[in-house]
């Protein structure tokens, strides 16, 4: 039985009763016991991490999260090239751009957008980016060059009270992440899937900077890397021979038909909404044109897509609510685990 | 100070040096601030690469290389001290870190190598990949007394120590060889044993140098801000094709895909 609280106690989860608790059926995933003893309410919270969410989870998210979608773009992309500089000044390998970028995507997921506070959120994606991909920095080196490239002069009294701030944020969005520490890397798989494909070095390295300049797309919200990494791939042979397939051998590399085609719908809006933006119009200028070709003869391919999640459902959806800190303990976990989970409510 | 004092103290130094960078920056100030005296410190080091024990000689051979980079980066000084003996006596330098039959500080000598001929500008990607290949079955291909004879034919002094540890790799994969086929006995050179307290610092050191090396081997340099062939290639070579640890972590990708989605 399940018991929805009501009043402004909002929390993640689903809350039920201990004694009338019942092995949780697959789609309550987000259910927690509730200690209702006599010395009040105490919730216990159980966060999943939930690293991929669907192009329209993704929508739902920012309508509660971003009141101006146009600004939140722009700021967007203006944070990206500011990432890229320092990540280049930092002398850190493309990964952990990769890496901080999809946490400054993910953390604006859960977390209300603030412009006041975007860069401070970026500067913490990059901290904690490089630490989860072993390229340690120390916060205070990346503070001195990142406070630099914002024209932001302290006093050291204040790069003190400045620095813990960011170890606040990094606190925020470790929650947001729910600590999941698992990092893929999209350009292992697809070295891999080139080599298994016997691509040349060169048709490669087209690929590797289409994957590159994926990043700049909630595309890694949306997918997981080997998934960008063959839709990279099959973009990077679309360009270089315009008879090559959009369809491959996607068992192969485990790779689900209509992931695949998200992928690749949204590496072409990027080239052919915003060329200029990208890595790949300095090295490969003359391509521009073939992108909209393409495009064409992917949606002449009638291509399949995931389905679009009923309103109704994502409304229910209580991963997207806002979070509240106040009260209670909270516990996160990442899917895999919640086996357990349901044994421990089991007793 | 007097040049016997300073001798003395560089000594001092040498024998008591340990992987920290602290104590590597330390000894170098005190050779840079003593620069004239290069002469004299140069030969001081032979000397302790000679009498110290094969950690310790480790720890010098990572100070000859921090010396060396700091000499280099440091565009102002037209007179650099200290390089140009390093270069003349480089393969003396690794005949002492690597004594017959003991090839425990191998692999550091190798990442050293590489590191110091670049800051000499040198290039020697296909001798360090003729050592990579250097195998069990490889070893007939050419005979010991060749590679002899090319180190004590080639000019170049990086070349020479390249050879000469492809020379130590050879004679250490034979001995194993000759070993296992039961040819020769085990080799113990009671020199060479090393006591507790050795092996325990060994471990320390190769834990600090390690976490050294981690503090930098990732970095990239990029020109003007972009992604470029160079930091491709090298992912490039580092993963192979698909195998059957990869489709059980592409099983597993799906199934958390499939668990975040929730549909």
């Amino acid at each position: 039985m399940m018991d929805i609280p009501k009043g402004p106690k909002s929390t993640l989860v689903r809350k039920f009763q201990e004694e009338e608790a019942s092995p949780a059926s697959p789609h309550e995933e987000n259910s927690s016991p509730t200690n209702n003893g006599s010395t009040g309410k105490l919730t216990s919270t159980i966060q999943l991490a939930r690293p991929f969410l669907t192009r329209n989870q993704i929508i739902h998210a920012h309508s509660k999260n971003v009141e101006n979608q146009v600004a939140f773009d722009q700021r967007r992309s203006q944070v990206f090239s500011f990432l890229m500089k320092a990540s280049s000044s930092l002398k850190f390998p493309a990964r952990v751009l990769e890496t901080s970028m999809y946490y400054y995507q993910r953390y604006y997921i859960l977390n209300r957008f603030d412009i006041n506070t975007y860069l401070d959120v970026a500067v913490t994606c990059l901290f904690v980016a490089s630490k989860n991909e072993d390229t340690i920095k120390k916060l205070r080196d990346i503070l001195a060059l990142t406070n630099q490239l914002r024209s932001q002069t302290l006093s050291s009294e204040q790069s003190e009270i400045y620095r813990k701030k960011i170890l606040n944020f990094e606190s925020k969005l470790l929650e947001t992440i729910s600590f999941d520490f698992r990092n893929f890397h999209s350009e292992e798989f697809l070295i891999k899937f080139n080599k298994v494909l016997h691509k040349s070095k060169s048709d490669s390295y087209l690929s590797w900077l289409i994957l590159f300049d994926s990043y700049q797309t909630e595309i890694s919200l949306k997918l997981p890397p080997h998934v960008i990494a063959l839709s990279s791939i099959i973009l990077a042979s679309k360009l270089e021979d315009h008879r090559a397939s959009f369809k491959v051998d996607f068992k192969k590399f485990g790779c689900d038909e209509k992931l695949v085609n998200e992928g690749l719908l949204d590496l072409l809006s990027l080239y052919i909404n915003s060329f200029n933006n990208t890595n790949l119009s300095v090295t490969h200028n003359d391509y521009e044109i073939r992108f909209m070709r393409i495009k064409v003869e992917f949606d002449e391919s009638k291509p399949g897509f995931i389905k679009d999640i009923e309103s109704t459902v994502l409304n229910k959806d209580e991963f997207f609510n806002q979070r509240d800190f106040s009260n209670g303990e909270r516990r996160y976990m990442l899917e895999s685990q919640k086996k357990r989970l349901y044994s421990e409510i089991g007793k | 100070m007097d040049p016997f004092e300073a001798r003395l103290q560089f000594i001092q130094l040498l024998e008591t040096l340990t992987p920290s960078t602290l104590a590597i920056q330390k000894t170098i100030s005190y050779a840079l601030k003593n620069h004239e005296l290069h002469e004299d410190f140069h030969s001081v080091i032979l000397e302790k690469l000679e009498h110290l024990d094969l950690n310790s000689r480790l720890n010098i051979l990572h100070f000859i290389e921090s010396l060396i980079t700091v000499i280099v980066s440091n565009n102002d000084q037209t007179e650099k001290p200290y390089i140009k003996n390093f270069e003349k006596d480089l393969l003396l330098i690794y005949e002492k870190l690597i004594p017959t039959n003991n090839l425990i500080n191998l692999t550091q000598c190798v990442e050293s190598l590489k590191s110091i001929e670049q800051k000499y500008n040198f290039d020697s990607r296909d001798l360090f990949e003729k050592f990579n290949s250097v195998d069990s079955k490889s070893l007939t291909n050419e005979s010991n007394n060749d590679i002899q004879n090319l180190i004590s034919n080639t000019e170049n002094t990086f070349e020479k120590s390249w050879w000469f540890l492809i020379l130590m790799k050879r004679k250490s994969l034979q001995n194993r060889v000759d070993q296992i086929q039961g040819m020769s006995e085990v080799d113990e050179n009671p020199n060479y044993n090393f006591t507790k307290d050795q092996i325990l610092s060994r471990i320390e050191s190769d834990r600090e140098r390690h976490k050294k090396f981690k503090e930098s081997n990732w970095i990239i340099n990029r020109v003007n801000l972009r992604v470029d062939r160079e930091e491709f290639d090298k992912i490039w070579d580092q993963y192979n094709e698909l195998n059957d640890d990869d489709y059980q972590d592409l099983q597993e990708l799906n199934e958390i895909v499939n668990e975040s989605y929730q549909i």
